[in-house]
């Protein structure tokens, strides 16, 4: 019981370095052993994996509608006054 | 198990050598690259303004700041493979003197730097207030940009201290390196990296409580 403990205790502690590859090989297999063996870890990894998740969809939507037409016209009028000005 | 750098482009060295065309093409008198590469710096200017420092008419203030000063930058750059870099630190500096003006105007100071009093991630400033993200029925802009970035994770967001949002942001949506990130925000790789951890926890909890 204990030592399951401390192997979570260990997942929680390294799991975002482990996400982001910073760990080596022989740390990695201990953790991914201990996920495959322990439900609470799994929840745990899945649940960070879609916050993440969360975070990263939200960078790839555009920006909204009547924002994206005034960031248009700045690019415009930047480009012709500049096309003026040479 | 899948690494979370192999779940997103923008978390891979392709996001940056996609930057780093895009300014050489504009560089090089490309009108449309240049079109596209402004367009970009102004949505990741808006998106980092209104994340980190909250308030939606500064974030377009640093929209159009960021817009300006990189039609300048590019014309005449030297080194397209460090704009990203560059970007970043542009619109933090544009941030900053934003809340420098505020000086005297409590209600939208907001510190973008590492103190003792937010190193638990959680505690602010004096002056500091916590971003006030708007539930959406009463101001439509509120409303618009929550329906843009969720409400849930604008929240969530917003309960995290400046730098530790930042942080989020710059690894998290923008897909940086730790070290570009370090480079940013002027702190050590490996305080970036427990300050992520830690930001990362919090918002797993905030958001399966949501």
């Amino acid at each position: 019981m204990a030592k399951r403990r401390a192997s979570c205790d260990m997942l929680i502690e390294r799991l975002s370095a482990f996400l982001d590859g910073d760990l080596s090989a022989t740390e990695c297999a201990r953790i991914s052993r201990h996920a495959q063996t322990c439900s609470r870890c799994t929840q745990l990894t899945a649940e960070l994996r879609r916050t993440v998740g969360l975070c990263q969809r939200a960078a790839s939507t555009p920006l909204p509608p009547a924002l994206r037409r005034r960031a248009r016209a700045s690019i415009k009028r930047l480009l012709q006054e500049d096309a003026k000005a040479h | 198990m899948t690494k979370l750098r192999d779940l997103h482009p923008s978390h891979s060295a392709e996001a940056g050598a996609e930057y780093e065309a895009l300014v050489r093409a504009a560089a090089g008198g490309g009108r449309a690259a240049m079109e596209r590469l402004l367009m970009r710096v102004q949505s990741v200017a808006f998106r980092f303004s209104l994340l980190v420092c909250g308030d939606p008419q500064d974030a377009e203030d640093v929209m159009q700041e960021a817009l300006l000063k990189t039609y300048r930058h590019v014309r005449k750059i030297e080194h397209p493979e460090a704009f990203r870099t560059w970007l970043f630190r542009t619109v933090r500096n544009f941030c900053l003197m934003k809340r420098r003006k505020h000086v005297g105007e409590p209600s939208h100071v907001l510190s973008l730097d590492v103190s003792e009093a937010d190193a638990d991630g959680r505690s602010r400033r004096e002056g500091d207030r916590p971003i006030d993200v708007t539930d959406g029925a009463k101001r439509p802009d509120e409303q618009a940009l929550n329906a843009w970035l969720g409400r849930r994770l604008r929240a969530a967001l917003a309960s995290l201290a400046p730098v530790d949002r930042m942080i989020v942001l710059l690894r998290e949506m923008e897909g940086l390196s730790t070290c570009e990130v370090a480079e940013i925000t002027r702190l050590s790789e490996d305080n970036v990296k427990t300050r992520l951890h830690r930001a990362r926890g919090r918002l797993r909890a905030l958001l399966k409580e949501a």
